[in-house]
């Protein structure tokens, strides 16, 4: 179900339904000046609702991970603003952002970035250490089916165990916004439903609002709406009538 | 075609300049072993070049005697020994100098010169002025350094009492000697251009005040070439014994020449130990920069090596770069050690008197410096860039990071530590190799500062021993002859004077088999209060009722043991020879002390209780009227006030030392922020994934920060454990390396050097934090997120 061509990602929100958490207006991102100046973002506006699980279609180079850094707090857009609830993003110092990621945000990388000197354990109880209301450090491994792995070495697992180890760590502190750039690039697809499903409970289990960058069409089935960029625009909104589980994908 | 070392000269200038702050300090550390290096072997050249030159146009002599009087004729005899080369007779005579001015006694030695003027050995170099006129009777040269001190000049007038006749002189001029470089009174610890002078009179002057006509009293000699040292010395002694002879030295007992051959030794020492220490450092520091660079571009390499890039051009260009950093370092070293080296001779030239002293830039040491700079920097390159560049290509070009398994760590760990010290920990485990390399690094730094501070405290340990606990009187006067301890009496009465005791001190010749030495004997009043010998702990060493004390160097140097038997030759009076045991052995710093009872020694002179030295204690506030009393006193032949000294010591010896302990701490500290900051760049760079990923987890700059931060911290802690315990030895060493006859420094280090020393490495360690924490700021997180490695 397309609309126009240069869509607005449900501007304005919709009147009733939950409330916006995501809120990007005129969000633009240009890297160097002049002939050579690379537009990431062009004027993308955006409104994220709570609990909802988004989809980032789009070829490579399109602006999908620029859009998503700039919603973790990660980058700064050239022009444009961006808010989460009451956070404003744009213009916000360095220590801000930084209690924006810490407070409400967890990020999945197609790299797990785990920290090679600490096991499975240490690795989530390490977020779980700086957040407000942690979950237990067992019950987040428990939920990506590592719980017999809890004390080995990131060095004594396989890519899809660290990946889940990632998730673990994404999803122990309860963070509000779960932003996942290609989980499962660097996975088969076995491996990959798994880490999906465990990205896919956090949203059903704890609400929390997921946005996933993929260049797997088949993983946009599981969104509520699948946004697709193409030069920095967003050029197509489409919102799934029914949400497949991770399970039921295959690719 | 291309020449393929093209662009790689591009790349080894780029990664020079990505590396700089890296490159900057390693670079430093090698210019500071240079610059010590040049400094110190610049110095030893210019000091040796201009006391040979001066020996060699001076015809400074080998041996030297004093004697009562002998005619003339007794010279022909000397000359006949065998083994004599040039023999030079001449009057030689203590004087004193009227100065009323003056609250000490200022004494002069003064020196007959020929009738044709230049003597034959130790032929002076005119500084200003004419040379005496033999028909006049009045006119003298006068050593430079007094001439400075007191600011005489040709034509100016100077009143000297010879004999107990005051008479009046014109400086006529002023002259340097080779015997006066360095210029003592015989017995002083250290040269005192204000209260002695050298003079040189017509011989006539002397013959007339001392009634010397047709005589002598001293001799100078040189050896001819293959000569028995020690036979030629015999025969001189045997043939002047009958002329109250007291014994011929050579060079070695000359005070000025000991004093620069111990300067020499000393700028040996350090053009040796110093460099080594910082080159060892850099050469560390080196091995883990290029090391992690090479380790960097493994990938780069293996793909040059994939497009088929022989071998030989990459290894030239990490020569290059290593190269580029040496020979930046020597530059740098060169010019600073040249610039401190003219600044050490234009000290030099206050102390050491030499006609010429022209400091030269040495060519060799300029050439050894960048040989073993690079040779230096290519080993320490050497072992990381073989090892990669000699792999097959692209076979196994994976980085090999730390393994960390569930096994290897103990488990109490868990339990005490956060999980992010717990980071910091591993981190320093899971590289033990360069963990304690570092660790190692930081240590050598250590050291440097203690050895530069430590002077400090051994030279407060000399003068407190040596003024404080042994020669505790303020001031002491030698009588003109022997006189029965009644004297005393004389002196207590004295204002201002809280304790006298009497002494009694004769010249002699200790003999142990072969080995002699001279020295002054001082019989000492048993539970005497203003002369105690001591143990290095300061505890007294009670003066035996029979029996030697003497100190522990010359023990040594002897060849004795408590026990042996020393013989004793009397260098006045009956000439008498006893053979005394040696009973204790006592640790002073300063010369070489022999001790007896006063009791045993007027015995062994076969004389009553008789005194010829008064030791006094003195009100301060009465020091002023002391010395005007004594001035008036008969049959004093010398004063001597031990705050005079202190001044002396810290004027000429502290001085001098503070230049090279400023420097060695300097260079200390830089090794630290060298070891620290490199350490620190590594590891950041190595991590830089691992913090950024942090980052993004939500934690702090400051939390981030924290993990390396606590890494450094132990390594540096550790760092400063083993420097504590390598210091003391370091110390030991050095000494052990400079170890000269006239002072031996004792290897005191006091507690609060090491405490400045820890600071120093606190310091300098927190400047690299610092530096450190400003980089982990500037982690780009998105740039981390895309370059994977
Ligand atoms: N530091 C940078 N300097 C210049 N251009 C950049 C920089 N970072 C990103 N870009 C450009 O911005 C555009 C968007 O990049 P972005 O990483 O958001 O793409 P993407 O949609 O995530 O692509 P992919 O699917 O390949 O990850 C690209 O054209 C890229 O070349
Ligand atoms: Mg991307």
């Amino acid at each position: 179900m397309s609309e126009t061509s240069r869509a607005r990602a449900n501007p304005g929100g919709n009147s009733a339904g939950p409330p916006v958490v995501f809120r990007a207006r005129g969000l633009t991102k240009t890297y160097g000046s002049g002939p050579n100046a690379v537009h990431a973002l062009r004027d993308v506006d955006l409104d994220i609702p709570e609990g909802e699980f988004i989809v980032l279609l789009g070829p490579s180079g399109s602006g999908k991970s620029t859009l998503l850094n700039i919603l973790g707090g990660l980058d700064a857009p050239t022009s444009g603003e961006a808010r989460f609830r009451e956070h404003e993003l744009t213009g916000a110092s360095e220590e801000e952002l930084t209690a924006y990621r810490r407070e409400h945000v967890s990020f999945v990388f197609q790299f797990y970035n785990l920290i090679p000197s600490l096991n499975v354990g240490e690795n989530v109880r390490l977020v779980a250490e700086i957040a407000a209301d942690p979950m237990s450090v067992e019950e987040a491994v428990a939920l990506v089916g590592l719980t017999p792995r809890l004390h080995h070495f990131p060095s004594e697992l396989s890519g899809g165990e660290q990946q889940r180890v990632a998730v673990a760590r994404a999803i122990v502190k309860r963070p509000d916004v779960l932003l996942c750039d290609e989980p499962t690039g660097a996975l088969d697809s076995e491996t990959g439903r798994l880490v999906l499903g465990a990205i896919e409970k956090a949203n059903r289990e704890l609400g929390t609002t997921t946005v996933v960058i993929t260049h797997n069409s088949v993983i946009a089935g599981m969104a509520h709406r699948v946004l697709s960029l193409r030069d920095g625009r967003i050029v197509d909104v489409s919102i799934n009538p029914e949400r497949k589980r991770a399970g039921e994908l295959s690719w | 075609m291309v020449i393929p070392g093209g662009m790689l000269n591009r790349k080894a200038l780029r990664d020079l300049w990505a590396l700089r702050a890296q490159v900057i300090s390693i670079a430093l550390l090698i210019a500071s072993g240079i610059a010590v290096f040049v400094m110190s072997a610049s110095n030893y050249a210019t000091l040796l070049r201009a006391r040979n030159d001066h020996y060699a146009a001076g015809r400074f002599p080998d041996v030297f005697v004093s004697l009562k009087r002998a005619p003339l004729a007794v010279a022909e005899r000397l000359r006949l020994i065998d083994g004599v080369g040039v023999l030079d007779t001449r009057i030689a005579a203590t004087i004193r100098i009227d100065d009323p001015g003056s609250e000490l006694p200022v004494m002069g030695r003064m020196l007959a010169l020929p009738p044709q003027g230049q003597p034959a050995l130790n032929r002076l170099v005119l500084r200003s002025g004419v040379w005496p006129d033999p028909a006049r009777a009045d006119q003298v040269l006068v050593n430079e350094a007094f001439a400075a001190r007191r600011g005489l000049r040709p034509g100016d007038g100077l009143r000297g009492i010879l004999n107990g006749r005051l008479q009046s002189f014109v400086v006529s001029g002023t002259a340097l000697s080779p015997e006066f470089v360095f210029a003592t009174r015989p017995g002083d610890p250290l040269p005192d251009d204000r209260h002695f002078a050298v003079l040189w009179a017509p011989e006539r002057t002397l013959a007339n005040a001392f009634d010397m006509f047709g005589a002598f009293n001293d001799v100078v000699l040189t050896l001819a070439p293959g000569a028995h040292v020690p036979r030629v010395l015999a025969e001189i002694d045997e043939a002047l014994s009958r002329f109250g002879g007291t014994g011929a030295i050579t060079r070695r007992d000359h005070a000025s020449d000991r004093f620069l051959a111990d300067e020499l030794t000393e700028q040996r020492t350090l053009a040796v130990i110093a460099p080594a220490l910082f080159f060892g450092v850099a050469a560390f520091l080196l091995t883990v920069v290029v090391g992690r660079l090479v380790e960097t571009q493994r990938d780069q390499i293996a793909s040059l090596k994939a497009l088929g890039y022989p071998s030989g051009p990459i290894l030239r260009h990490y020569f290059l770069l290593v190269s580029a950093i040496a020979v930046t370092g020597a530059g740098i070293g060169i010019v600073a050690g040249h610039v401190l080296a003219i600044w050490v001779v234009e000290a030099y030239r206050g102390f050491f008197r030499f006609p010429v002293m022209e400091h030269r830039l040495e060519i060799w040491a300029v050439l050894a410096s960048f040989v073993v700079s690079l040779l230096v920097a290519m080993g320490a390159a050497m072992r990381s860039v073989t090892r990669i560049v000699l792999l097959p290509a692209m076979a196994a070009l994976r980085p090999a990071p730390p393994q960390f398994r569930a096994t290897s760590l103990p488990a109490w760990f868990g339990l005490v530590w956060s999980t992010r010290s717990r980071i910091a920990l591993r981190g320093i485990i899971g590289r033990p190799l360069r963990s304690a390399l570092s660790m190692i690094g930081v240590g050598l730094a250590m050291p440097l500062v203690v050895l530069g501070l430590f002077w400090f405290d051994a030279l407060d340990y000399m003068v407190d021993m040596t003024f404080d606990r042994i020669q505790r009187g303020d001031v002491y006067v030698t009588l003109t002859e022997a006189r029965p301890a009644s004297a005393l009496e004389d002196f207590r009465r004295l204002e201002g004077v809280l304790l006298a005791e009497g002494q009694r001190v004769v010249p002699v010749i200790l003999r142990s088999e072969h080995r002699t030495y001279r020295a002054a004997l001082s019989g000492l009043p048993p539970g005497g209060e203003l002369n105690v010998p001591r143990q290095s702990d300061y505890t007294r060493l009670p003066v035996p009722e029979e029996g030697l004390v003497l100190s522990r160097r010359l023990v040594e140097r002897l060849g004795l043991r408590i026990g042996d038997s020393v013989t004793v030759e009397v260098l006045e009076g009956r000439r008498l020879v006893r053979d005394v045991p040696l009973t204790a052995i006592s640790d002073d710093v300063l010369g070489m002390s022999a001790t007896l009872s006063i009791a045993a020694l007027n015995t062994l002179l076969r004389e009553g209780p008789l005194i010829n030295v008064v030791a006094l204690r003195v009100d301060p506030a009465h020091r002023k009227a002391l010395f005007r009393q004594l001035a008036a006193m008969p049959a004093i032949a010398t004063t001597s006030s031990k705050q005079v000294w202190l001044d002396l010591f810290q004027d000429r010896v502290v001085g001098l030392i503070m230049v090279s302990a400023g420097l060695l701490t300097l260079f200390g500290m830089l090794i630290v922020v060298g070891v620290v900051y490199n350490v620190a760049r590594v590891t950041l760079h190595e991590r830089a994934t691992e913090l950024a990923s942090l980052r993004i987890l939500g934690f702090t700059r400051e939390e981030v920060a924290g993990i390396l931060l606590t890494e450094l911290a132990i390594i540096v802690v550790a760092g400063i454990g083993i420097g504590i315990a390598l210091a003391g030895w370091a110390v030991r060493l050095l000494l052990a390396a400079r170890s000269t006859e006239s002072f031996e420094i004792p290897p005191v280090i006091a507690s609060s050097t090491y405490v400045i020393a820890v600071v120093a490495m606190i310091v300098a360690s927190a400047l690299c934090a610092w530096l450190i924490r400003k980089r982990v700021d500037r982690l780009d997180l998105v740039a981390v997120l895309k370059a994977r490695e």
